[in-house]
């Protein structure tokens, strides 16, 4: 059964903060999981050189993927984090588009996410608000107006 | 209330910046170029792949501004950060141009509201790179060569993978210019602040 955006929120963040990055992977787009990397990698990268430099490999090497995976697991357990995630709103972009707004702690934030063959996926580069086509427009008013008959 | 301080403070630093020097002529002269290509018509379609990386390198361009004005004003002495960030509001200006040519919704992107940002990977981004570059000036310049190579990284993939049309590749080459413009100006200013 696909898992909607909204369960793949909390998903994320039991895996992240647990340091078990290949639950993160199956859970974004292959893109997105690269760049999740890079961003929390940098206070690590700032502080180790050598890390650094596999940082900057990741795509091309999966020797270097793999160290990388293996010592940010360990620096995420070790910022011993378990933010509480509410989520407040979720909001269809397109057929294919989702965002999800939650908030992390008290803090208001947001992901997106696109259906992908495998099921719907965290992807930073599905924020792109699509423009509806006059069908859906049309349609979302007949939905609106409805009750009203 | 905010929004308006935000834009008074950057008025602010902005105005400070216009007695930086001669050298932020040079700095931001690439992005003014960039700009100005923008205005040129064309009847190519993006796919939608392309209009998402117009949209993320938009909000991209608006980080590294971001971060430097932050930095900027935690280390007011060093005119690196005021330079780079007029050069990078031009960047941010470009990009926009790209992205309203070819019809994509920025309505949702704040540009007035500095460290404020639309996509998760990108606030988190500058959370780190503050709290980095507030530790010390030399690691404030580590931050600026990180942001430079990182912006390097991305527009060098949009031109080379995604198969953009000559317009958008001119554009994108001309903020790459700026890039490696602003790459070389923190490796100079950390070359002073370590010696």
């Amino acid at each position: 059964m696909t898992e909607e955006p909204s369960e793949i929120i909390s998903k994320y963040y039991h895996a992240l903060y647990n340091g078990d990055l290949s639950a993160v992977k199956d859970l974004m787009t292959e893109k997105s999981y690269m760049m999740t990397l890079e961003s929390f990698g940098l206070r690590l990268s700032f502080r180790d050189g050598e890390f650094k430099s596999l940082l900057k490999e990741i795509e091309d090497s999966p020797e270097s993927l793999e160290k990388v995976e293996s010592l940010l697991s360990q620096e995420i357990i070790s910022r011993n984090k378990a933010p509480k995630i509410k989520i407040t709103k979720c909001e269809p972009n397109g057929s294919e588009r989702e965002t999800v707004y939650y908030t992390e702690d008290g803090k208001v934030k947001k992901l997106y996410f696109s259906k992908e063959d495998s099921g719907w996926k965290i992807n930073y580069y599905a924020g792109r608000p699509i423009p509806q086509s006059y069908f859906s427009s049309i349609k979302k008013w007949l939905i609106s107006i409805l009750p009203s008959f | 209330m905010n929004k308006s301080t935000n834009q008074n403070e950057r008025r602010g630093f902005l105005s400070k910046m216009l007695v930086a020097g001669a050298s932020s002529v040079a700095l931001f002269s690439s992005s003014v170029h960039a700009a100005g290509r923008t205005s040129r018509s064309t009847t190519t379609k993006l796919t939608a792949k392309q209009k998402d990386e117009l949209f993320f390198i938009y909000q991209e361009e608006k980080l590294a501004r971001d971060v430097y004005i932050t930095l900027g004003k935690l280390y007011p002495k060093e005119n690196t950060f005021a330079s780079i960030q007029l050069s990078e509001q031009r960047h941010i200006d470009a990009a926009q141009g790209l992205c309203e040519k070819y019809g994509i919704d920025i309505s949702e992107v704040n540009e007035d509201e500095v460290g404020n940002f639309v996509l998760p990977v990108l606030q988190g981004y500058y959370d780190d790179l503050v709290e980095q570059g507030s530790e010390s000036l030399l690691d404030a310049l580590d931050v600026g060569v990180f942001i430079e190579e990182l912006d390097i990284g991305d527009l060098t993939h949009a031109i080379e993978d995604l198969g953009f049309p000559a317009d958008v590749i001119s554009v994108y080459e001309n903020l790459r210019e700026g890039s490696y413009n602003h790459l070389e100006s923190f490796n100079g200013a950390i070359t002073i602040a370590s010696s």
